[in-house]
């Protein structure tokens, strides 16, 4: 597999698959016949736990796939409950987020761990989750944050100008009164993919879901799939493991239609970013089955520019403003053109005071950020 | 709990089951989530299946062979705990 969500692994890219991979259809990896040694042990137990796995690891183990001694059979199930404990804890966060932006009329679908964990995973203790993902309507995302604001959560940022969150920008991070992440999303990713997904079909549909007696929705399942395939590919570098198994797991829910998703991907300009999603998770997860959506995948050659952007979102230079140069050009019109460039060059004070004041110590930061991303 | 009372598994509570236990919260609460292993997830189990105390000290009495008597005020203890939680209404 070339992606890099092995560069780092110690444990053996095979056996991280095998546990990534459990209880998939079609999946061919195999786990060892023997328990593993303390520190190959050690060591898969720390990438379940990166990689959020930990609740796929519980399984294989208690189904006796994978053969573990006691002390790592209590030390799984410890890992599983500890993932679980924080997804209640985050469930938690997650109702009250919602009855807050209840209050101010904003509609709400709940994004990825916590709607795959009750929607597609056969059980939501297979899916554990680190923080809370909203979608709101473009036109809400103000009163959202407003919203949120009046009730004690802090913003990790400013907008980098009025207006422009909601015309531009994927969301805003909030930290709320409990200390937990809350990510208030309005588009599917940053840069140019996520300029051009069309958001009214993000509004289309929606599968509803219960979290305590709370009556939740979430994005129609080809959506989700489409979701999953952005956030794999464009979120998180080097990847993760679960990102992988999202895509799979949402690509193999009934209610997936592959010609819609095919439409969608077309409207969205987005047939590259679900190619390499299909094509990198398969591989990375050794699924034998191929499905309906594959057809159109394994047919589709990304232009230049599209395998470019691909390659800019798995690059450190993402965050060095490589990002925002690509997405000027997904930015349709000459007004909206010049909006974009004004506020990359002449952002809000707020924003500045975030980002620190001087624009040398804002090349600094990125200079800092991009060395991040290239260590990672 | 009502003194004497039936108990039951408060609805709304936010749950996870694995292999190793049960966890549980409630979410009305800024309380930290609830660990139940071993025999206290067994005991969970029945309670959230709609068992009386009775029905539940049976059971365990029968599951790992120690007499009624013996198990009856362990069992009537965790529930009282449970109850003390919020957790049983």
């Amino acid at each position: 597999m070339t992606s890099a969500v092995l560069a780092d692994e110690r444990v053996g890219p095979a056996l991280a698959a095998a546990v990534a991979a459990y209880g998939l259809r079609g999946a061919r990896a195999a786990f060892p016949s023997e328990p593993l040694g303390p520190a190959a042990w050690g060591r898969l137990v720390a990438v379940a736990r990166t990689h959020r796995l930990t609740g796929l690891l519980g399984a294989a183990v208690a189904d006796g796939e994978l053969p573990v001694t006691a002390e790592q059979e209590a030390e799984a199930y410890g890992a599983q409950l500890d993932a679980a404990a924080l997804c209640l804890v985050l469930e938690r966060a997650l109702l009250r987020a919602v009855d807050v932006l209840d209050l101010a009329g904003v509609p709400v679908r709940v994004l990825k761990g916590p709607a795959y964990a009750q929607l597609v995973y056969p059980d939501p203790i297979q899916r554990p989750f680190g923080d809370i993902d909203l979608l709101v309507p473009a036109g809400g995302l103000d009163d959202a944050c407003r919203q949120l604001g009046a009730h004690g959560y802090r913003r990790m940022s400013a907008p980098r100008r009025r207006g422009f969150d909601r015309r531009f920008g994927k969301g805003a991070t909030f930290i709320g009164p409990d200390g937990l992440e809350v990510d208030l999303h309005r588009t599917l990713s940053p840069g140019p993919f996520g300029l051009q997904v069309r958001l009214s079909d993000l509004w289309a549909g929606g599968q509803g879901f219960t979290v305590g007696e709370r009556h939740l929705v979430a994005l129609d399942p080809p959506v989700r799939f489409l979701h999953a395939c952005f956030h794999a590919m464009l979120g998180d570098w080097p990847r993760r493991w679960v990102a992988l198994r999202d895509v799979a797991q949402t690509a193999l829910d009934p209610g997936v239609d592959a010609d819609e998703v095919a439409a969608l991907a077309e409207a969205w300009r987005a047939r590259a970013v679900v190619a390499r999603a299909l094509h990198e998770s398969w591989d990375a997860l050794g699924v034998a089955d191929r499905l309906r959506l594959h057809h159109d995948a394994e047919r589709y050659r990304p232009s230049k520019a599209e395998a470019r952007y691909l390659d800019l979102y798995a690059s450190p230079a993402r965050h060095g403003g490589a990002l925002e140069l690509a997405a000027l050009r997904a930015v349709r019109g000459l007004p909206a053109k010049a909006s974009f460039v004004l506020a990359h060059l002449a952002p809000s004070r707020e924003f500045r005071a975030y980002w620190h004041t001087t624009r040398r110590e804002r090349w600094r930061r990125s200079l800092r950020m991009a060395a991040r991303g290239a260590r990672e | 709990m009502a003194p004497g009372g039936q108990p039951r598994v408060r609805g709304g509570l936010l749950e996870r089951r694995g292999p190793g236990g049960v966890v549980v919260l409630d979410p009305a609460t800024d309380t930290e989530p609830v660990r139940l292993l071993g025999t206290a997830a067994d005991i969970w189990s029945l309670l959230r299946a709609g068992a009386s105390v009775e029905q539940v000290v049976a059971a365990m009495s029968l599951r790992y062979g120690t007499p009624a008597v013996s198990v009856e005020q362990d069992i009537r203890s965790f529930v009282d705990d449970l109850a003390a939680r919020g957790l049983l209404a």
